[in-house]
């Protein structure tokens, strides 16, 4: 790889901190990143490890009055996070485009689905409503709805869930954006229909020139279709690597034992499916260290201690693991 | 759809046939109750009476009464008070316009207050207005109708009626066919009294439902499609809010015009409904007490109709078969 693509938007020491009783309790910690033209970015970690809060974050959607956000959003040669209201909306939707985790709520069902996708159009572009429906209509035949004409007439409980999900895709890729953010697509659906599911987000975004930022717990389903991989853990980015190059080298004690605890198939069954010990931290209670180190199997004193920070450690492959770079921490940080 | 609405009305003749049965059998099976005894008057002898029992037919046997009863009252419509002999029909229907006007002019205020209160409490939850708002709501709710009325009475009708409220014709009520200002003027302090203990309730309501659906996923979507913060709250929270406060709204309407407006229609004189209810049921009147019974009964179920048509228009989910 010579020359990489350039980047659609990233993300700058994106940090989102919610006030409690207990003080400020910050579940997205220092985020950096960047998305490429055309590329799918995943984002792996466990519930609570702040990828859907992040990503919530990047499009300005957090509204709760308690949470403070602070960092940078790059888009278009502006900082998204702080653009005032109205014109941040004009990039949502438009520009940058999400779905949710569960489709069988994230469509309001009082509204025929082609209205709701005609009303996404109608915003961001000037286009009557006679056309914005014959457009809903199109959307709904490109991710493979039959009838897609008389479907835009049904009402959300009308479709199954699988089928929801189309709709959803089909609105989300109603306005063409550069970015589409996937939040878990396919956790609420059923196995059969998850591989569809990804299929079609996989297809549409390349033939649209789409960058996706995919969000899953599940390493399984980035493996087909994401380039890149980030890994989070507590709110922070500790491993980041090309797809294949972390499947073959997990350099972070947390990959390596996420990936170990994958079933396969192809080697001898162990007596029990290994795991990691324990459970996540809560964001309240995070000592200095590495976040990791209570569950690690590697873990030394420092670990409790130091905070560490994300490091190359190959082409395009950077960890954030103390015991990795424990030469120099310092002269080989990154930007 | 019509079809449906032809078997509730079929069942509502149930209903009403069920309600008119319970009237009759608790009005005579109530200790101390002697209808004959009551007509008669306090200074009756006992031939008098035996008279009366006769002439009413209280001697046959229950069911024979009942059947009577009903005939007169539905089929010859000629049933008479066992106070005065009135006509019990044309006395219920001069009441029933009194009633309508009282909460129909009480619901469009407590409507507007409550949506108005509740949303602008929910857009602003958290701040000044919002607990604002709901405290004087729970103050409203808290004051009893003929508390609040008495109050409004003394204000308007005496202490400050030669001055502020110098306009404000005597309590009463005359149709607005004869005299429209009248009307308004009769109506507008009865109506604020009755809209002000409901309106909270409402706003109450409204506020935590819309608080609710703003929690939702398709709200989120919503926000994610780019829409206005205006056309959020009204196209997709508001919408999907409005499904309880309809039936609320039902529930309260169908009473209130079926004559529970009656603490409202004492304090200001009006003969409504409620009022009449009041009367028949102090004087062990039975006919007019069936007959109002059996309208409060009919109201009750037919607005409870419209609501669960008002239902299916709302949400898609609810059909009706």
């Amino acid at each position: 790889m010579t020359t990489l693509p350039e980047k659609v938007l990233s993300a700058e020491g994106l940090t989102v901190e919610f006030r409690t009783r207990g003080g400020l309790v910050r579940v997205v910690d220092d985020v950096s990143f960047e998305l490429r033209a055309g590329e799918t970015l995943g984002v792996v970690g466990e519930s609570g490890s702040g990828k859907s809060v992040s990503m919530l974050a990047l499009l300005g959607l957090i509204r709760d009055g308690n949470a403070v956000v602070s960092g940078r959003v790059l888009f278009d040669g502006q900082d998204l996070l702080a653009l005032p209201a109205k014109s941040m909306r004009d990039y949502r939707g438009d520009k940058i485009a999400m779905i949710f985790q569960d489709p069988m709520t994230s469509l309001n069902p009082v509204y025929r689905v082609g209205w709701q996708i005609a009303e996404q159009i109608r915003q961001h572009r000037r286009i009557g409503m006679r056309a914005a429906r014959r457009r809903a209509v199109e959307l709904l035949e490109m991710v493979g709805i039959p009838s897609p004409g008389a479907r835009a007439r049904d009402y959300p409980h009308q479709f199954s869930g699988g089928m929801r999900q189309r709709v959803m895709i089909a609105m989300a890729l109603s306005c063409e954006p550069d970015v589409l953010i996937a939040d878990e697509p396919t956790t609420a659906l059923d196995v059969s229909v998850q591989a569809q599911i990804l299929r079609i987000i996989r297809d549409l975004s390349a033939r649209t020139g789409t960058s996706v930022i995919l969000i899953t717990h599940d390493l399984g389903v980035l493996a087909g279709i994401a380039s890149r991989v980030q890994v989070m853990y507590a709110g922070r980015i500790v491993e980041q690597a090309p797809t294949a190059q972390l499947f073959a080298r997990p350099q972070h004690p947390y990959t390596v034992g996420l990936l170990g605890s994958i079933p396969r198939l192809d080697v001898p069954r162990p007596a029990r499916l290994p795991s990691i010990e324990g459970l996540p931290p809560l964001a309240s209670d995070l000592g200095p260290g590495c976040a990791f180190a209570p569950r690690c199997p590697d873990a030394e004193a420092v670990c409790l201690e130091q905070r560490p920070v994300l490091l190359p450690s190959a082409q395009e492959h950077f960890d954030a693991c103390l015991l990795r770079h424990a030469s120099t921490p310092d002269e080989k940080r990154t930007a | 759809m019509i079809g449906y609405v032809v078997r509730r009305v079929f069942s509502a003749a149930g209903v009403l046939i069920a309600v008119s049965v319970l009237v009759f059998l608790i009005f005579f099976k109530t200790p101390g109750v002697d209808p004959a005894r009551q007509i008669a008057g306090k200074q009756a002898t006992p031939q008098v009476i035996a008279q009366i029992r006769t002439d009413f037919g209280l001697d046959k046997p229950l069911p024979e009464q009942y059947f009577a009863m009903m005939k007169r009252l539905v089929v010859d419509r000629d049933l008479v008070s066992y106070t005065d002999r009135g006509p019990v029909l044309s006395r219920v229907a001069k009441t029933i316009p009194v009633t309508l006007s009282l909460v129909g002019g009480a619901a469009v205020i407590w409507l507007l207050l409550a949506l108005g209160a509740g949303t602008l409490a929910a857009v602003f939850r958290g701040r000044a207005v919002d607990p604002l708002l709901m405290g004087l709501g729970l103050v409203g709710m808290s004051l009893p109708v003929y508390w609040l009325g008495g109050v409004v009475n003394m204000l308007t009708q005496g202490s400050w009626h030669n001055s502020l409220f110098s306009w404000l014709p005597e309590l009463g009520y005359t149709p607005i066919n004869v005299n429209p200002l009248k009307w308004f003027e009769q109506l507008l302090f009865p109506w604020i009294t009755l809209a002000i203990g409901t309106a909270g309730l409402y706003a109450r309501v409204l506020r935590a439902d819309l608080i609710e659906v703003d929690r939702s996923d398709f709200v989120l979507t919503a926000r994610a499609k780019g829409l206005s913060e205006s056309r959020v709250l009204l196209r997709h929270v508001l919408r999907n809010s409005l499904i309880p406060f309809v039936s609320l709204f039902g529930l309260d309407l169908g009473a209130m015009l079926g004559g529970a407006a009656v603490l409202t229609e004492q304090v200001f004189g009006l003969p409504g409904v409620g009022n009449l209810t009041f009367h028949s049921l102090s004087r062990f009147d039975l006919p007019v007490l069936m007959a109002v019974t059996l309208y409060g009964a009919f109201t009750v179920v037919l607005v409870n109709l419209l609501v669960d048509l008002g239902y299916a228009a709302l949400d898609p989910r609810i059909r009706v078969r």
